[in-house]
């Protein structure tokens, strides 16, 4: 249980803009940290690094002892890493339980010529899937949206059904891009909610937002990016009375919904 | 397949493919003892004909449709028909290969090619792809054209494959250089074709296929190797294709280079499109109707080619989920009058074409 995730230094270029600068991040599990900083700090960049879709420019990304920098993203996700993402994406054309079935590949994917036989093993294990697939989403209380077509649901129902399709991968730790984005005050509780709960599992969470008063109130430590480049990192109340983080982010923006 | 889940409907589950119910198996066990029976019941040597081409371009449709499934618009499949013809007639020809042999071999040919062109186009997207098999497709058919002229003979072809041997059936025997035999090799073909592309797409791993078309970054996200899974379906759809080549070639005795170019695989796009692609019955529907279709227009000559565009035309227009989706559309009813969707529809395609014309009669 004790295998942190570890970023070590990542610088990461785009042509000549320097995107992440020597940022370092520690994730354990059990512990949910916040990534917050303002538009085009670096946050999805950092997040994109990690799961594999990018590689670094110099850096390194480790998973306890396995090295992942420069792996593929499925790869990175066999090794327990899970991310979601800023956009909504999603199998659109298929159900929400479809959705969740695909989650849960690592564990279930069977042999390309095995899944041709009619085997009762693979019968079981089709029923066994689906049921699993069907907790998951009453857990993140989709239960009533099971058969509905991805694309159909709700903005608050989507970003749920994004959760629980990285659930379903059973992650070691969970990489949450913008949950919150677009979605409403109620909508924003029981997404964290279902967060919170995970947590609660051993599960280790890098949540990035915008959304200060989310951050504030779920996350035990803060990291707060800006221009590429760690400013400040530390708990709630330290990162909120820091005067840099004041001047390039809360100052600018968010000043209201950061002071209680 | 979906015991256990109350309060949802069925079908909803199972992404689209219909569940393998009793009643289905029956069907699918009378269609085909129907089928196999037929050339026994008296059907003449033209309606054999018919039946062969009807069967091969079935067995093509679903095999291009399999490959669509995961995104990808596959123009390869074609060189692998040509690949196989090729291997098939050259072993035959000058290696005096019997037809147990030259089989197996043509399907390995195209297997061994299909994981070169695999490794080298399958991690492309969307129109790169398309544009790199559409490439392919005409590499291999100048490859044919113009290299080893005195294996594949240039543009003059392969001609004088051997016939395919007579067979002992049950104590009877099939000639399979007869218009039944033929009718016979692509009936096998086109059954193990839909069989095994159904059990794939039907099986978890189906579900897998269909999603990397609509998201591979999620896919990718969590644990799917997009690049793995479109490999294997394209291998199979490639094996499959390096079969009906070599069925081909026992079937008309000649190939020729000209035979595996851009017409034949457009015609196969037609025959899914027009099919359409929510279903497997789509891709075997498309092809049978417009196989029947082209020999029924055979007798307007030139005019055949017309006839093809404007079916393509109104069934894009008026049918946009394809024949397949007709009867559904019937029966359930969904409230829209066929006329409205008609008309949005020519709304939308003309819009989208910015007809100047259009445009013209509008501000009049
Ligand atoms: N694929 C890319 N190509 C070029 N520049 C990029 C790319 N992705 C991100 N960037 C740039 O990197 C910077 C950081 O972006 P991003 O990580 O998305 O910020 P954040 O998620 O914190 O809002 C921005 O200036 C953005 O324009
Ligand atoms: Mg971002």
């Amino acid at each position: 249980m004790s295998s942190p995730l570890v970023a070590e230094s990542v610088t990461r270029r785009f042509g000549g803009l320097v995107a992440l600068q020597q940022v370092s991040l520690r994730l354990n599990p059990g512990e949910i940290v916040g990534l917050i900083g303002p538009n085009g700090a670096g946050k999805s960049t950092l997040l994109n690094v990690v799961a594999g879709v990018m590689k670094p420019t110099h850096g390194r990304v480790k998973l306890g002892d396995t090295d992942l920098t420069g792996k593929p993203p499925h790869v990175v996700a066999a090794a327990g890493l899970v991310r979601t993402f800023q956009a909504v994406n999603l199998f659109g054309r298929l159900s929400a339980l479809d959705n969740v079935m695909l989650g849960s590949h690592l564990r279930f994917r069977a042999g390309f010529l095995r899944s041709l036989l009619p085997l009762n093993s693979n019968r079981r294990q089709e029923r066994e899937i689906r049921d699993r697939a069907l907790a998951i989403l009453e857990e993140c209380g989709l239960r009533e949206q099971a058969p509905a077509e991805a694309q159909a649901l709700s903005l608050g129902h989507q970003r749920l059904l994004s959760l629980a399709i990285a659930l379903a991968a059973e992650p070691k730790m969970l990489l949450l891009d913008e949950p919150l984005a677009g979605l409403a005050r109620g909508d924003q509780e029981e997404v964290l909610n279902v967060i919170r709960g995970l947590v609660g599992k051993g599960l280790g969470v890098l949540l990035v937002e915008h959304n200060m008063r989310a951050v504030m109130s779920a996350c035990g430590r803060i990291v707060v990016l800006n221009q590429g480049r760690t400013i400040a990192e530390g708990s709630p109340a330290q990162v909120a009375s820091d005067q840099r983080v004041r001047e390039v982010y809360l100052g600018t923006k968010r000043e209201k919904a950061a002071s209680p | 397949m979906c015991e256990g889940v109350e309060a949802t409907p069925p079908g909803k589950l199972t992404a689209g493919s219909l569940p393998l119910s009793a009643l289905g198996i029956t069907v699918a066990a009378v269609i085909c003892v129907a089928l196999l029976s037929f050339p026994s019941l008296g059907g003449n040597n033209y309606q054999l004909r018919v039946a062969s081409t009807l069967f091969f371009n079935v067995a093509l449709a679903v095999g291009f449709w399999a490959v669509y499934l995961t995104g990808l618009l596959n123009m390869t499949q074609i060189a692998f028909v040509g690949i196989g013809a090729y291997t098939t007639a050259a072993l035959a020809i000058h290696g005096h290969w019997s037809m147990w042999a030259a089989v197996p071999a043509s399907v390995v040919a195209a297997l061994v090619v299909g994981v070169v062109i695999g490794y080298a186009t399958l991690r492309l997207r969307g129109s790169y792809f398309f544009l790199v098999s559409f490439a392919f497709l005409e590499v291999t058919r100048l490859f044919f054209t113009s290299f080893f002229k005195d294996q594949f003979g240039g543009t003059n072809g392969l001609t004088g494959v051997p016939r395919p041997p007579v067979l002992p059936v049950l104590g009877a025997s099939v000639n399979l250089a007869s218009p039944s035999g033929y009718y016979y090799l692509t009936l096998g073909l086109m059954l193990l074709t839909v069989t095994l592309i159904w059990r794939i797409v039907s099986s978890r791993n189906g579900l897998v296929l269909r999603a990397l078309s609509q998201s591979d970054s999620l896919a990718e996200s969590v644990g799917i190797s997009s690049f793995r899974y479109r490999m294997l379906i394209f291998l199979t759809s490639t094996g499959l294709a390096g079969l009906a080549g070599s069925i081909y070639a026992y079937m008309n005795l000649v190939v020729f280079p000209t035979d595996f170019g851009l017409t034949r695989a457009v015609l196969v796009v037609v025959y899914t499109v027009v099919g359409g692609v929510g279903h497997i019955l789509g891709p075997m529907l498309g092809a049978s109707v417009i196989t029947v279709l082209g020999e029924w227009l055979r007798r307007f000559g030139t005019l055949e080619q017309l006839a093809y565009g404007l079916v393509l035309v109104v069934v894009m227009l008026f049918v946009q989920g394809g024949l397949v989706s007709v009867p559904g559309r019937i029966t359930k009813g969904s409230g829209r009058l066929p006329r409205s969707v008609a008309r949005t529809a020519w709304k939308v395609r003309l819009q989208a074409m910015s007809s100047a014309a259009w445009r013209r009669r509008r501000e009049e």
